[in-house]
């Protein structure tokens, strides 16, 4: 049985001074949240992939896309995609046509 | 940790919720959104408890989610003594601290007043007064502390079950502009006349009703009227404590000493800041 951590989201952002508790929720159940979060994440470096390949003599020959996912909670109700957390990292690279 | 302190936890279904101190033996005051937190609403029971381990029910009495304040009723007696409190309003430059630690090994804060009472937009939402405070300890992070009175830090003074005078409680911290995850050393509180203003029908003792900001025109004798004003409710609270057979006697007579000096005090201090500001 695999838990993992999820945070909850305050007004405020982080201003209001409550207890953090540490919370889990077993990984199972919130997979479809995380297969969406990357399905989603695939389609826009791809998307972005397609529309930079190629610029004059130079074309994209690979791309790397590196994020992270939180999830959220609030008051143990999971909250939704719409709120989950991805930080993008990406690197491409970039070659000269021969 | 004192015998008589006036602050406490509150937990809700055996889960903390937060701080909170005693208005009166009657009333706690709290953050709302430490109990919004544990998903308690109003007219739930709580368990209000001191560190020692004695605790006592209550029930959610009103919550201003914009202020950020709540008020709770204590539903039989406190079977301990409570430390008396004397209300006060911070100015710039008071030394404060902050008795409640959420876990042993946390600190006890500690700092300056760095603006006298100012508008303030609470998380809540709602323009509130309150006292923005630097804190000596660095943590990064002051998540725990919400509810925790803030009272002037007093050097040498009566000791032990001696009156405290609290100015405020807090309730958020400054973010760091840039990493927004990490707490800046300030803090903010919402003074006590700005809390207990939200509670209309709060029947309080003399030195509650006395917060509002001082006549400008107030003369040494207005101002020692209103400091021992202040003084002979806490004495009279006291003295409620000795029938109830909480307090002796001795910490009576000591008790009702302290108080007199302390509102002999502030009415010098008060005369003072009014000398120098001529």
């Amino acid at each position: 049985m695999i838990r993992v951590e999820v945070v909850a989201l305050e007004p405020g952002g982080g201003r209001q001074i409550s207890r953090q508790d540490r919370v889990t929720e077993l990984l199972r159940e919130r997979a479809l949240d995380i297969e969406a979060a990357i399905a989603e994440a695939a389609r826009i470096a791809g998307t972005g992939l397609v529309s930079s390949h190629q610029h004059g003599d130079w074309q994209v020959t690979s791309l790397e896309a590196r994020f992270g996912l939180t999830l959220t909670a609030e008051a143990g109700v999971i909250v939704g995609k719409a709120s989950t957390e991805a930080c993008f990292e990406i690197t491409l690279t970039v070659q000269r046509r021969e | 940790m004192g015998k008589q302190d006036y602050w406490v936890e509150i937990s809700f279904r055996g889960m903390p919720c937060g701080a909170g101190f005693l208005l009166t033996r009657r009333h706690v005051l709290t953050a709302a959104h430490c109990l919004r937190r544990r998903g308690v609403k109003q007219s739930d029971g709580v368990v209000v408890s001191r560190d020692s381990g004695q605790s006592v029910e209550g029930t959610v009495l009103e919550v201003d989610p914009g202020r950020d304040v709540a008020l709770i009723r204590v539903n039989a007696k406190l079977g301990w003594a409570v430390q008396p409190v004397v209300t006060d309003r911070g100015e710039k430059g008071d030394e404060w601290m902050s008795p409640y630690r959420p876990e042993p090994a946390d600190p006890e804060l500690k700092g300056w007043v760095l603006t006298n009472a100012t508008g303030f937009e609470s998380s809540g939402g709602a323009t509130i007064e309150a006292l923005e405070l630097q804190v000596r300890q660095m943590l990064g992070d002051y998540s725990g502390y919400s509810g925790s009175p803030v009272q002037l830090e007093r050097h040498g003074g009566p000791g032990l079950g001696a009156p405290v005078a609290v100015i405020g409680m807090l309730i958020e911290q400054d973010l760091h502009r840039v990493r927004r995850a990490e707490a800046t050393n300030v803090l903010f509180a919402i003074t006590v006349a700005e809390a207990i203003g939200a509670f209309e029908d709060l029947q309080l003792p003399a030195q509650f009703s006395r917060l509002g900001p001082p006549p400008v025109a107030e003369t040494v004798s207005e101002a020692a009227g209103r400091h021992f004003a202040g003084a002979r409710a806490s004495i009279a609270e006291i003295k409620a404590m000795v029938d109830e057979g909480l307090v002796s006697d001795m910490e009576l007579t000591e008790q009702t000493k302290a108080l007199l000096r302390m509102a002999g005090q502030r009415t010098i201090d008060w005369a003072g800041g009014h000398e120098s500001a001529r």
